[in-house]
């Protein structure tokens, strides 16, 4: 009768542990589940935030490379920022509409020179240059790339980007 | 004598076993309405916590489902009849897809 009882208190004992494994594994697998998630949005975001940054910062460097070099031809400063641009973008973005923003060629110099427009001023001492990422006349074409699955983090270069510079200080 | 002693000892043991198992069973509600509580509370919070996600890294979409009632900015799930709440930094609204206002790195 004793063993009976030792017996049955040891399964109920056992069935419980079961249970508290149970519960512990659903909680593991939803912490999980989350933390998974979050480490997707967080990646996409990072690889978009690093080529953002590069785009900002490859347009910026080429403009000021260009109003160092007194370059005031329209369509070589488009040239040699495209250029840059194309060399860093290719393999990193696609050439894509605003109807497939996930699908799309390979970046080149000829689409973005299709795209974009560029120019320097320079008054009185100081010069101005801007470029921008127009689109085509449809405002349709766009670069862009897709990161993750689940968490998607598009990149694009908007239509209308601009990047400004100026150079040179005001003459007193 | 000795069969009386047998039966006092039997019904001792049967009492106890019968305590035993009613205290069981009061743990094992008890631990199904913890089990509940935590249950909501961890779907709330990961309700809470994906919205904030998609707030603070700018995701364009997501196509997980969320299965949480969304309010403007809280989330509530419930558990077996338990229903808990978590409040959001980001403001959310619930429709037929959830929508996360966020900002990314150029203004859309």
């Amino acid at each position: 009768m004793r063993g009976i009882f030792c017996f049955s208190i040891t399964l109920v004992m056992l069935a419980i542990l079961l249970n508290f494994s149970i519960i512990e594994n659903g909680f593991y697998s939803k912490l999980e589940k989350g933390k998974s998630a979050l480490i997707e949005m967080e990646s996409g975001n990072k690889e978009r935030t690093i080529i953002e940054n590069n785009v900002d910062k490859i347009v910026s460097t080429e403009i000021a490379e260009q109003i160092e070099n007194g370059n005031l031809n329209s369509e070589s400063i488009k040239d040699e920022i495209n250029s840059s641009l194309a060399g860093y973008l290719k393999g990193r973005a696609n050439a894509s509409t605003i109807f497939s923003k996930t699908q799309g060629s390979t970046i080149t110099k000829e689409f973005l020179n299709g795209n974009s427009n560029a120019f320097i001023l320079e008054l009185g001492g100081k010069k101005y240059g801007e470029y921008s990422f127009a689109s085509n006349a449809e405002k349709t074409n766009i670069v862009s790339k897709t990161f993750g699955n689940n968490a998607k983090a598009i990149f694009t270069i908007p239509i209308d980007y601009t990047i400004r510079k100026l150079a040179g200080g005001v003459k007193n | 004598m000795s069969t009386l002693e047998a039966l006092i000892s039997l019904i001792a043991l049967l009492a106890f076993i019968g305590t035993m198992l009613a205290v069981l069973s009061q743990q094992k509600e008890s631990i199904l309405l913890a089990e509940a509580s935590v249950n909501a509370k961890a779907d709330s919070f990961f309700c809470a916590l994906t919205i904030d996600s998609i707030y603070s890294n700018s995701i364009d979409s997501y196509s997980q489902k969320i299965l949480c009632s969304i309010g403007r900015k809280k989330t509530s799930a419930t558990s077996n009849r338990t229903l808990k709440e978590t409040e959001t930094l980001a403001e959310a609204e619930s429709g037929f897809e959830t929508a996360v206002k966020s900002f990314g790195h150029y203004i859309k």
